[in-house]
């Protein structure tokens, strides 16, 4: 379990991390989020001890950091796959990370065999890819089968296989009992891997709990309707207070009520119904709404992108849920 | 402490710069050694400080070779990986300068037994007295200040090219220009004292300078204090 209590990070006059709490529980992946420069990896740094506070305190099953003998059994992480001597031998890295916390030789190989470089252990990590870099970092960082791991941007350069074989490897670490923290920009693959979620926005904490708990209080849902009477349903659910938006020719998005209440309704107009779905967004809906207003870098949107005026004909979007409050343990 | 100096051992031995360095710097001394054993003339007696002119460029090397040792980890920020597996950054620190140390320590006894080996074979009057051994340990010992000095510097600026310059300009520019300008400065000089230890005192000895004994004590209570504030930035900036 790690948790972090008040953690604040200035650089100058500029606030990186700014009274940051959370906790990361054992036994299931946390995702950490946010926008561009919104502190994940200064954090990490931070929780690691690489970067030193300038305000609060990071405890890993209640221990400080240093307090580990020998601190690879218990913390890994991979940073940055970067983090690599060019000139150096794959096999010769992981040996000398082994080595400064007294583990046998053995275990280079077997997290090389892990990570499936074990044909490319004696060659130097210049010539590898970058998802190459990135295998090689989570074979330094599972060294010592450490019952916490960091992983920041661990998919970064790999292939699909390589992907769906990162998924696997982290829900199988969690699955084990272990401490899983992972950043990601991959929103699709975080809603599939992750149990949890920490999101920050600008140094400060948005949201600490459950993947679901965050896309049910952000993401808006709606139900489509589709039927030869949709102008017809469409009026009723209007005169009801619902909020209708024309998706299609024949196709509505409704919300506000239930697929149920929606049914009942169209049958008392004699409507015959080809479609009714209800729908939730997706992560990355939730995420864009939650951080909206917490993007530090952003580029000039295209039109027709999110946020753009609706089209002519349509109805405005409906106004997002605001986010449901912070939940999870005490932080 | 024992792994640590192991895992530093491991990467000192595994970047192939290191290994150059170290081969330049032992290569050169024994290069001049062998220059001026053909060109000692028999009439005299030829000591074997006679041919150990090259040991003021090797500790240079081996003052590089200190930037190297930290500023690399620096440079890949490989020092990240580093203080993760031993948050207990001052143990990391104390295992790289004991093997950058060792490492120099171990080479240039090897270039002065190459040196002894030349002149024994080249010069017909060669000779080895007292102040020849005295001169032979000063330059073992100038050879681990350089290195832990270098080390420190490293540690300080934390790129390997601008803490190479910063060792040369402070050995080749600023102590020439300095005792030069001012002859009272010398005593002050570290680079100048220090290099007294790996010389006959009688042949170079310079009345500006300290002592051969109080040389060497000055000029590691430089290297000790420029050591101790890279140390202390080490551990106390971010990584």
């Amino acid at each position: 379990m790690i948790e972090a209590r008040g953690l604040t990070k200035r650089y100058g006059g500029t606030v990186a991390v700014d009274d940051l709490s959370f906790r990361v529980e054992s036994g299931r992946v946390t995702g950490f989020l946010g926008p561009n420069g919104a502190g994940k990896s200064t954090t990490m740094r931070m929780v690691l001890g690489l970067d030193r506070t300038d305000g609060g305190a990071v405890r890993i099953d209640d221990k400080r950091l240093v307090d580990f003998d020998p601190p690879m059994r218990e913390v890994g992480a991979l940073l940055d796959a970067a983090y690599v001597h060019p000139t150096r031998k794959a096999k010769d890295h992981l040996w000398a990370l082994a080595a400064s916390n007294g583990l046998p030789r053995r275990r280079v190989d077997e997290v090389l065999a892990l990570v499936g470089l074990t044909e490319v252990a004696g060659k130097r990590v210049g010539g590898f890819s970058l998802g190459m870099k990135q295998r090689l970092g989570l074979a330094g960082a599972m060294l010592g089968d450490p019952h916490t791991v960091l992983f920041d941007e661990p998919a970064n350069g790999l292939d699909p296989e390589g992907i769906q074989w990162m998924r696997h490897f982290l829900q199988g670490l969690a699955k084990e009992g272990r401490t899983v923290f992972v950043s990601s920009h991959l929103l699709s693959e975080m809603a599939l891997v992750a149990q949890d979620l920490v999101v920050i926005g600008r140094g400060a904490l948005i949201f600490q709990g459950p993947v679901a708990d965050f896309v049910a209080g952000a993401a808006r849902s709606w139900v489509t309707v589709r039927s030869p009477q949709v102008q017809a349903i469409a009026a009723a659910l209007a005169a009801q207070g619902a909020q209708v938006t024309q998706s299609g020719p024949d196709a509505i998005d409704v919300v506000g009520p239930d697929s149920t209440y929606i049914g009942e309704l169209a049958a008392q107009q004699g409507a015959v119904l080809h479609e009714l779905s209800p729908r939730t967004g997706s992560l990355e809906d939730a995420f864009l709404e939650v951080t909206a207003g917490a993007q530090q870098y952003r580029g000039v949107a295209d039109p027709g992108a999110p946020g753009q005026p609706p089209a002519p004909g349509l109805a405005p979007p409906p106004p997002p849920p605001p986010p449901g409050p912070t939940s999870g343990g005490p932080v | 402490m024992v792994n640590l100096i192991r895992s530093e051992w491991i990467k000192f031995r595994s970047v192939r710069s290191t290994l150059i360095t170290l081969f330049l710097a032992g290569a050169f001394v024994v290069l001049i050694a062998v220059i001026a054993a053909v060109q000692a003339s028999d009439d005299g007696v030829t000591h074997l400080t006679d041919l150990t002119a090259g040991v003021s460029v090797a500790a240079l090397i081996f003052g590089a070779l200190g930037v190297q040792v930290l500023g690399q980890e620096y440079r890949f920020n490989t020092i990240r990986p580093t203080f993760t597996a031993m948050p207990r950054r001052w143990r990391v620190l104390a295992a790289k300068l004991i093997v950058v140390t060792t490492a120099c320590a171990a080479i240039s006894v090897v270039m002065v037994a190459f040196c002894w080996v030349v002149g024994a074979a080249l010069v017909g009057n060669f000779e080895v007295d007292g102040v020849d051994q005295r001169a032979m340990l000063g330059i073992v010992l100038f050879s681990i200040g350089w290195s832990a000095l270098g080390m420190g510097v490293g540690a300080i600026v934390r790129q390997p090219v601008a803490g190479i310059l910063i060792l040369l300009a402070e050995a080749f520019v600023v102590e020439s220009l300095l005792s030069g300008l001012v002859e009272s400065s010398s005593k002050f000089l570290p680079f100048l004292n220090g290099f007294q230890m790996t010389f006959r005192a009688s042949e170079g000895g310079d009345d500006q300078l300290r002592s051969v004994l109080g040389g060497g004590i000055y000029f590691f209570l430089v290297v000790a204090v420029v050591w101790a504030i890279g140390a202390y930035l080490a551990n106390h900036r971010d990584a």
